[in-house]
């Protein structure tokens, strides 16, 4: 393994990411009372549920990837709209924007067949939310593949989060953090071509951690 | 009982690397004068909290003071009563219960000096007026730890005038917020894995703790522990639990204390006794605050945890049960729903007869409600051990403090 022994020049910086949610006090209880609200939320609040909510997951049993979709299949219990909103590929999508219109146009159409307006279960109103957080220096660093696959091994998974969810919407070329220093410093273009091709929206924390740790140890994940 | 469990004990059980964590983020809060206020030291699930979070401030290198509002009868009665309004109930404050409410707050600030502080936290309504009478130089966060979601109009307008003079406030989840200028964080409460309510116990020593308390273990045991509180429906956990005998042999175990600021406790468990009846499948436990081993070894010893809440705050009897791989069959009320998730952790009932449908099922699949147990506890583990709450309360002192800088490519700017 000579490449694991190679060591960059700038090394990889873990760093912490912190926050709390911050409620907005906007709640739907229906679908369409959800469709007036997205309609009007500020982008940070469609962010912050198409995104953030695979922070507060940590194991397998991930079967929707954003809040919206989980909401109508648990609250509403309506499997048809979970599956069309599960569908939205917001990283994909280029902003924020974008994906506001694809989730109005899919609840949109969802109203359009059914007879009667879903409602939510009692106790399960959506409660659309934002977020405020941020990021520390953590003064960990990686000078080695053994290294950063150690700090990915260790480190909370928010910082996961921070590195590889976070560090596409931060960047210009839709790379993670991982795969930009694995490319730049290591000069492991394969390795990070393998990183890139996660499908990771699909993903718990958990999971793609043990992806992302498969991948930098040789050894390929199967599903 | 052993010394109080310092930060390192905790790694064994999340891991070191979060109590690495927990240093760095105190680290840009050293020395913070942090004034916390609630209004009891002993008894319910703030004061335990509060009693675990100062120490391990204190070690992280905060300077912390705790204090409490304090007040006679007649102010309990009436914080009682806003209590009970907050959670909707329909309640009377006469003008004079106002008086000594606020009237026992003034004396209180006074007494307090909360002038000298870096932040000031007030957890609940007893103390909330505190902001009007002292000196205000500092940002204030009011916790509130209610299911406000549905209050009595003219209780939340009293309480709006001066909740809406603080920074910040915090609640345990969403469904509690209230409309407020001011932004309002989300912070779920947490158990604390080494106290003696949750830590590890022995076989020999749950089966000590039973016998001294009298519980036969012949039959499985459903349990419910709780304060003495409607909110908390014993009444008719009782009554769901003989339609579940009718079919499957069990036992009832309710325990329960009171809290210092909680003056119903008593005629709740008068209502409890005669719904009981002297029924020998029955145990009605009222337990003084502090016989933490004793609610350990009764969550551990049963079959099904039950929390038959129609109101709940968060529900730390849950999260408690769930942390002892406990399967939980609970009202759908409040912080409850973010623990038990249908099928997974236990379910979610709205009525009676579905408590007690939930029940026979869980007693007649002893491996699924194992499953549901273990599950419990690692969503325990991640979301809601005093760890990750610490860290969440570390994070807000940083963002009202102004403490959060920024980083480009892991350096900070």
């Amino acid at each position: 393994m000579c490449a694991a022994e190679r060591r960059a020049r700038e090394p990889f910086r873990f760093v912490d990411y912190e926050g709390l949610v911050v409620a907005s006090g906007a709640e739907a209880r229906n679908l369409r009372e959800f469709l007036e609200v997205i309609g009007r939320a500020p982008a940070e609040i469609i962010h912050h549920h198409l995104f953030r909510g695979v922070l507060e997951h940590r194991y397998g049993t991930w079967d929707y990837p954003n809040d919206f979709s989980a909401w109508a299949a648990t609250a509403l219990g309506d499997p048809v709209l979970a599956e069309k909103l599960s569908s939205l590929e917001p990283f994909r999508r280029g902003n924020v924007e974008g994906a506001r219109a694809a989730i109005i146009d899919i609840v949109e159409e969802h109203l359009d067949t059914v007879a009667t307006v879903p409602w939510a279960r009692p106790g399960f109103a959506f409660h659309f939310a934002s977020g405020m957080f941020f990021a520390l220096p953590s003064g960990r660093e990686a000078w080695t593949l053994a290294e950063l696959r150690e700090g990915v091994f260790q480190f909370p998974l928010s910082s996961l989060y921070y590195h590889f969810h976070e560090a596409r919407l931060r960047g210009e070329d839709d790379d993670d953090d991982f795969s930009r220093w694995l490319k730049d410093e290591l000069g492991r273009e394969d390795l990070a071509r393998r990183l890139k091709e996660i499908d990771f929206y699909l993903f718990s924390l958990e999971e793609l951690r043990q992806r992302v740790v498969g991948i930098l140890d040789g050894v390929e994940e199967t599903a | 009982m052993s010394a109080a469990p310092v930060l390192d004990d905790y790694a064994a059980i999340v891991g070191r690397e979060r109590i690495e964590v927990l240093r760095r983020l105190a680290s840009r809060l050293a020395g913070l004068r942090l004034v916390i206020v609630n209004s009891t030291r002993v008894g319910g699930g703030v004061a335990e909290i509060l009693s675990r979070h100062v120490p391990l401030f204190t070690e992280l290198g905060l300077t912390v003071r705790w204090e409490i509002v304090t007040g006679d009868a007649p102010y309990f009665a009436a914080t009682k009563r806003i209590h009970n309004g907050l959670q909707g109930s329909p309640i009377d404050l006469t003008p004079a219960q106002r008086e000594a409410y606020v009237e026992t707050v003034r004396g209180n600030a006074e007494r307090l000096q909360l002038g000298d502080a870096d932040v000031v936290v007030i957890h609940d309504p007893q103390p909330a007026p505190l902001i009007e009478f002292a000196p205000k130089a500092c940002p204030w966060i009011w916790r509130c730890h209610i299911d406000a979601s549905r209050p009595f109009r003219p209780v939340w307008k009293l309480l709006r005038g001066w909740v809406r003079r603080y920074d910040a406030s915090v609640f345990s989840l969403a469904a509690f917020t209230r409309a407020l200028e001011h932004p309002q964080f989300l912070i779920p409460p947490s158990i604390d894995p080494l106290s003696d309510k949750n830590r590890a116990l022995g076989a020999d020593e749950v089966d000590r703790r039973l016998a001294a308390l009298s519980v036969d273990r012949s039959k499985p045991l459903l349990v419910q522990v709780s304060r003495f509180d409607r909110f908390k429906n014993p009444v008719g956990l009782i009554r769901a639990f003989r339609r579940v005998r009718k079919h499957d042999a069990c036992r009832l175990v309710l325990a329960g204390g009171g809290a210092d600021d909680d003056p119903e406790g008593a005629e709740v468990l008068r209502e409890v006794m005669e719904e009981a009846g002297g029924d020998p499948d029955i145990d009605v436990l009222s337990l003084a605050p502090d016989r933490h081993l004793d609610i350990n070894a009764l969550q551990r010893a049963a079959a099904i945890v039950v929390q038959n809440s129609t109101r709940e705050g968060f529900g730390l009897t849950v999260t408690e049960a769930m942390w002892k791989a406990k399967p939980v069959v609970a009202g759908a009320a409040g912080g409850i729903t973010l623990q038990v998730h249908d099928h997974r952790t236990g379910f979610l009932v709205h009525s009676e007869e579905g408590l007690a449908f939930r029940l026979r099922y869980l007693l007649n699949r002893r491996r699924l409600a194992s499953t549901m147990g273990e599950e419990g506890r690692e969503l325990v583990r991640y979301r809601f051990l005093l760890t990750r709450h610490v860290r969440d309360w570390l994070t807000l002192l940083l963002i009202v403090t102004g403490r959060t800088g920024s980083v480009e490519n892991g350096v900070e700017k």
